[in-house]
């Protein structure tokens, strides 16, 4: 004979709303739900370890943008100052080689110069906004009176056009000013250097 | 859905049977928490704790009626439960007979515990509640009645104390049912003929708990005679359960087998058994504690 076990009996007043316990697949809900939990732990404790490293690398990275934004700071500052040292020494070959075309006005206007003359001063002045214009002025002391005329005709020679001209006389002495302007189109006058304004590009006494 | 059962499913209660589930085990029931098991008897109430796991604890006796016992013992009670749940073993006011023919329906044993007039029919009274045991070779079932003024006693009692009744048992009831189903673990491989079980019998089963008897004669896979009486013994005075059993003793084959169950470790009536019955071979199968363990496990 088989009697199987069976559940104790049971004498007690029953309760009618006793629900039966939930089958064990739905274990999953809460099994997923602590899963869940720990998985969110899990990944904020490694995204916070992460974005600890993040901002120390973000610290780290933004000390060396400054450091090498100071290198090419300090880069820029030395090319702008190479660069300001490469113009001034270009504008200083341009400008020796621009006032090298003024020697031969120079030598013309002193070779003009006649025995009964002597030439007291010579101021030669060209601006670089305006470099195929060149302010001449010069002081004469003669007695001869075509001295004035053979020297601006050696000018003229030399391709130079006289505009804009002021003389005048003071005991003896002939003061004569003008502006210059290159007349030969073809050839253009060499672009002087960046010379001060009003500075006298060559003086001659 | 309420807070609760959400807290439940998160802490994995809502996977269990409830506390006063009748259907469940009560091992099932309290897996993680300490509850008391009560042993009503009509001169004394014993108990003992069940921790977790399973675990048998601590106990106490007293002595007097169980309404005194609840008065005086309930502080100690709750504090040995971890929500005041209690499992109660009663042995009074109770009958346990052998009927024939009753339903053999599907779950019939479950549906006397809420509806018993549709379980066994003409044999219900009202006022009472019932349990029931079939013999699955016979038409012959074992049927538990009690007082259902008895158990709103208790409950109410119980109730009182701040104690929740978990589970209301007739203890001599419950050790007769697993003594049969611990005995009877396999097919049957022989079947007695009605004609052949008159008069003599192979085995006996005997069922002494807390002063009352329960005597089951077995013939073969047929039950023939139960005899059952409450209150009838003291631990000093065993004669009137030797008379009880008496008529059932002398039917007894030679080389008959005597099945003893007894909440206490060494009954005195299996010592005079013995001394009566030389010729028949009676077992003890009780074992310590043995109404807590059986009140414990199912």
């Amino acid at each position: 004979m088989y009697i199987p076990k069976r559940v104790l009996h049971d004498l007690k007043t029953e309760r009618p709303d006793i629900a039966p316990p939930l089958p064990p697949y739905m274990r999953l809900v809460p099994i997923g739900f602590y899963a869940s939990v720990v998985g969110c732990i899990v990944f904020a404790s490694l995204f916070a370890v992460q974005l600890v490293h993040a901002r120390a690398d973000l610290q780290q990275q933004t000390a060396r943008g400054a450091e090498a934004k100071k290198q090419l700071d300090q880069a820029t500052a030395d090319r702008k100052s190479l660069e300001g040292q490469a113009k001034r020494a270009s504008d200083f070959v341009n400008w020796v080689e621009g006032s090298r075309n003024i020697e031969p006005l120079v030598t013309v206007i002193t070779r003009s110069i006649g025995e009964k003359s002597s030439l007291i001063e010579l101021k030669i002045d060209r601006n670089a906004d305006s470099p195929t214009q060149v302010k001449l002025a010069l002081k004469l002391l003669t007695t001869d009176g075509h001295q004035l005329d053979r020297t601006l005709e050696a000018v003229a020679k030399e391709g130079f056009h006289s505009y804009s001209a002021r003389e005048s006389q003071e005991k003896g002495a002939i003061s004569y000013e003008t502006t210059l302007l290159w007349e030969n189109r073809n050839v253009p006058m060499p672009v002087p250097a960046a010379a001060p304004a009003g500075k006298p590009t060559a003086v001659g006494k | 859905m309420k807070f609760g059962d959400i807290k439940s499913l998160l802490d994995f209660g809502a996977f269990r049977p409830e506390p006063d589930d009748s259907s469940a085990p009560w091992s099932r029931r309290f897996p993680h928490q300490k509850s008391l098991l009560l042993n009503i008897g009509k001169t004394q109430t014993t108990w003992k704790t069940l921790g977790k796991g399973g675990k048998l604890l601590d106990g106490g006796i007293h002595k007097g009626e169980f309404k005194d016992a609840v008065e005086q013992c309930a502080a100690d009670w709750r504090a040995a439960t971890d929500d005041g749940w209690c499992a109660v073993s009663m042995n009074t006011r109770y009958v346990i007979s052998l009927e024939n023919n009753l339903s053999r329906k599907p779950g019939v044993e479950d549906l006397i515990r809420t509806n018993p007039r549709a379980a066994i029919g003409s044999r219900y009274e009202r006022g009472k509640r019932y349990a029931l045991t079939h013999n699955p070779e016979s038409v012959a079932s074992i049927l538990l009645s009690c007082e259902e003024e008895q158990i709103r006693r208790i409950e109410g009692l119980m109730k009182e104390a701040g104690l929740e009744v978990g589970r209301v048992a007739c203890g001599t009831y419950a050790l007769l049912v697993r003594l049969l189903e611990e005995t009877n673990p396999e097919k049957a491989v022989k079947v007695q003929k009605p004609e052949d079980t008159g008069r003599r019998a192979e085995r006996l089963y005997l069922v002494c708990c807390e002063g009352s008897v329960c005597a089951l004669l077995q013939a073969g896979d047929l039950w023939t005679e139960l005899r059952s009486r409450s209150d009838l013994y003291t631990d000093g005075a065993v004669e009137p359960a030797l008379d009880l059993l008496q008529p059932l003793t002398a039917r007894l084959d030679a080389g008959a087998e005597l099945l003893v169950v007894t909440d206490t470790d060494r009954s005195p009536i299996v010592d005079r058994l013995r001394e009566q019955l030389p010729e028949v071979r009676i077992e003890d199968l009780s074992q310590p504690q043995h109404l807590w363990r059986v009140l414990a496990e199912l």
